[in-house]
């Protein structure tokens, strides 16, 4: 009985552990409780490498109601820069969604998807972005319509 | 030999709805990064498995990469079983 207990307590752990660790288990349960994890994909990014990333993590793991230990900030940090920032990794392959994709035709979009998967490097995939979102908030003005912009990123 | 018509009828219905709800809900991550699943109301925008269907498709194709067929198949399969519990 006490064996069935004990392995009902691990399973949780079993699980996301398989998947991309107990970091990504605690930042879900701590963190995303009150924000969406847009607010690691800003533009303008306060977060400028790893040393940040640290900082930053410490930072609102103490505004959370859990006491954090060093480790598991740690576990924290190595989640958020696998699947976000990628500091000192090659680049991801993270689903974005298309910036005012609803103001695009099929082949608009496939055409987007095209010169980002040809872009030769990450920052030459931020410039075809920051044109993309010129070109598309321009067409907005035109049409008279406003953009979809997705919802914020603070959970009501 | 009426059975086995009844099952090769109810057989585009089945293959319809065939969709890996547990890839679909690691999928929807994408998803988590904008919206909670707060968004997902029964009965008000999305009343049919075609409806929720073709909303997911448009939502899918707006991502890079775009969602493929099957990974569509498979959100609905998790939205369904999860939220909408559509027939």
């Amino acid at each position: 009985m006490r064996f069935a207990s004990l392995i009902l307590l691990l399973l949780p752990l079993a699980a996301a552990a398989q998947d991309s660790g107990r970091g990504r288990l605690l930042y879900e349960t701590h963190c995303g409780t009150c924000h969406y994890e847009r607010v690691h994909q800003r533009i303008k990014s306060d977060v400028k490498d790893l040393a940040d990333l640290r900082d930053t993590v410490a930072r609102w793991a103490s505004q959370t109601k859990y006491n954090f230990t060093l480790d598991e900030l740690e576990e924290v940090v190595a989640y958020l820069n696998e699947s976000h920032y990628r500091f000192g990794l090659p680049p991801g392959s993270r689903r974005e969604l298309i910036y005012g994709a609803e103001l695009m035709s099929d082949q608009e979009l496939d055409d987007y998807r095209a010169r980002l998967a040809g872009a030769p490097s990450d920052q030459a995939q931020s410039r075809i972005r920051a044109q993309h979102r010129e070109r598309i908030r321009e067409r907005a003005k035109g049409r008279g319509v406003q953009i979809a912009e997705p919802l914020g990123t603070v959970r009501r | 030999m009426r059975r086995l018509g009844a099952a090769l009828l109810a057989w585009p219905a089945l293959a319809f709805a065939a969709g890996d709800a547990a890839n679909g809900e690691r999928l929807h991550r994408s998803c988590l990064q904008c919206h909670g699943t707060e968004v997902y109301v029964p009965g008000v925008k999305i009343k049919t498995l075609a409806a929720l269907k073709k909303e997911t498709l448009r939502w899918g194709n707006s991502y890079n990469p775009k969602f493929s067929g099957q990974e569509i198949d498979d959100l609905v399969a998790y939205l369904n079983r999860d939220f909408y519990k559509l027939p």
